[in-house]
């Protein structure tokens, strides 16, 4: 004789998952996503700037800053170093830009005035300015006529008439070309 | 007690010990050059003296040292022209220095000048115009650290450097250039070390 036995496990594992479901619905309401429970806010504001937010924020930039600045990782070595600093591109060049001067003999630059020779009519021309100061003897005084430089031993002619004349203790300089 | 007084007044009173051999002025027994300061190593090697040199030798060329102390200068800055003027003639090095716009040319030009003269007053160069520079180089002076001030109360240490330049003249035209390494001697080189090895701790 065949007896079927019913094991009343399956209705307790129905009503069981019903009341486990009633549970997590209870406890964890926004999982399900039936409705919310009372304790969160209804609007949710993002991205609101509080006074508040930018002093906190502030100390973290810095932070953040010091953090993405760039420095170097490795202490360059001394090999390295001279590679930089003796490359030929550092190096001074060479000038081939010299030349002698056919006056006075020294060094020149080509596109340069001999700096002995400039020196030279330098001085001369303070003197001559000295010269005509003293005979001026005050500022605004030039007269509205040219000026004439006379050494010694020279004497007025024709073209020196109405000019300003002015006179220099010693020998004409060979450089210093009369008209 | 009192003979040994005059013995020993006497003795002090030696005419050989106040008058240099052949001077008729008192020696001084002060020393008159500074010896606490250290005389430089540099400034040495012009003293060294050479034993006379056999007849068939070829003749010896001229060294002259000389050097300036403390130059108000960078040493890494300075070498740069020490740099410039190695290995080449004295009347060239003058003539590049004359027109370098940095402060140390002036420096140098003053330190070639005075070797220069050096050469020919007490080292028997014939010609000023044949010497060439052969060593040129620079050194760290003494470092001073000073306070240097910046905005708002902030202060930094800089230091206040200076350096030393040492030259080397030597008589005779300045050598030729080396001529630049090509790949084939570079290959050639190559090969040869490749065929000195050998084998090593074996029969």
């Amino acid at each position: 004789v065949l007896v079927l036995i019913r094991s009343p496990l399956p209705h307790l594992r129905s009503l069981l998952q019903r009341c486990w479901g009633r549970l997590e619905r209870s406890l964890w309401p926004g999982v399900f996503g039936g409705q919310s429970s009372p304790w969160v806010p209804a609007l949710a504001v993002q991205g609101l700037a509080l006074p508040q937010g930018i002093d906190d924020a502030k100390a973290p930039s810095l932070l953040e800053s010091i953090v993405w600045m760039a420095a170097p990782k490795q202490r360059r070595t001394i090999e390295v170093n001279r590679c930089r600093r003796r490359h030929p591109s550092k190096l001074i060049e060479i000038k081939r830009n010299i030349d002698v001067c056919p006056e006075c003999g020294n060094l020149k630059q080509k596109h340069v005035l001999c700096g002995y020779c400039y020196a030279k009519v330098k001085e001369e021309t303070r003197l001559i300015r000295m010269e005509i100061y003293k005979k001026e003897g005050g500022p605004f005084n030039a007269p509205a006529v040219e000026t004439v430089v006379f050494y010694e031993g020279e004497k007025l002619t024709e073209k020196d008439e109405g000019k300003r004349i002015i006179e220099r203790a010693r020998k004409r300089p060979s450089w210093f070309v009369q008209n | 007690s009192g003979a040994a007084w005059a013995r020993g007044l006497l003795s002090w009173a030696r005419p050989e010990r106040w008058l240099a051999s052949g001077s008729l002025f008192p020696l001084s027994c002060i020393h008159t050059s500074t010896s606490l300061q250290k005389i430089g190593k540099w400034e040495k090697k012009n003293r060294i003296v050479y034993p006379p040199q056999l007849p068939g030798e070829p003749r010896r060329p001229a060294e002259i040292y000389h050097c300036r102390r403390e130059i108000k200068y960078s040493k890494d800055k300075m070498w740069y022209l020490a740099k410039l003027i190695k290995g080449m003639s004295i009347d060239q090095a003058l003539a590049q220095l004359e027109f370098s716009d940095k402060k140390g040319a002036k420096v140098i030009k003053e330190v070639l000048l005075e070797a220069q003269e050096m050469a020919v007053r007490k080292h028997n160069v014939e010609f000023k115009s044949n010497l060439h520079i052969a060593e040129s180089q620079t050194g760290r002076g003494r470092y001073v650290k000073r306070v240097r001030c910046h905005g708002k109360g902030m202060f930094g240490m800089m230091k206040i450097s200076r350096c030393h330049y040492f030259v080397k003249l030597v008589e005779g035209p300045p050598p030729p250039p080396e001529p630049p390494k090509t790949g084939f001697d570079q290959a050639k080189e190559y090969v040869q070390q490749l065929r000195n090895r050998t084998l090593v701790h074996t029969l």
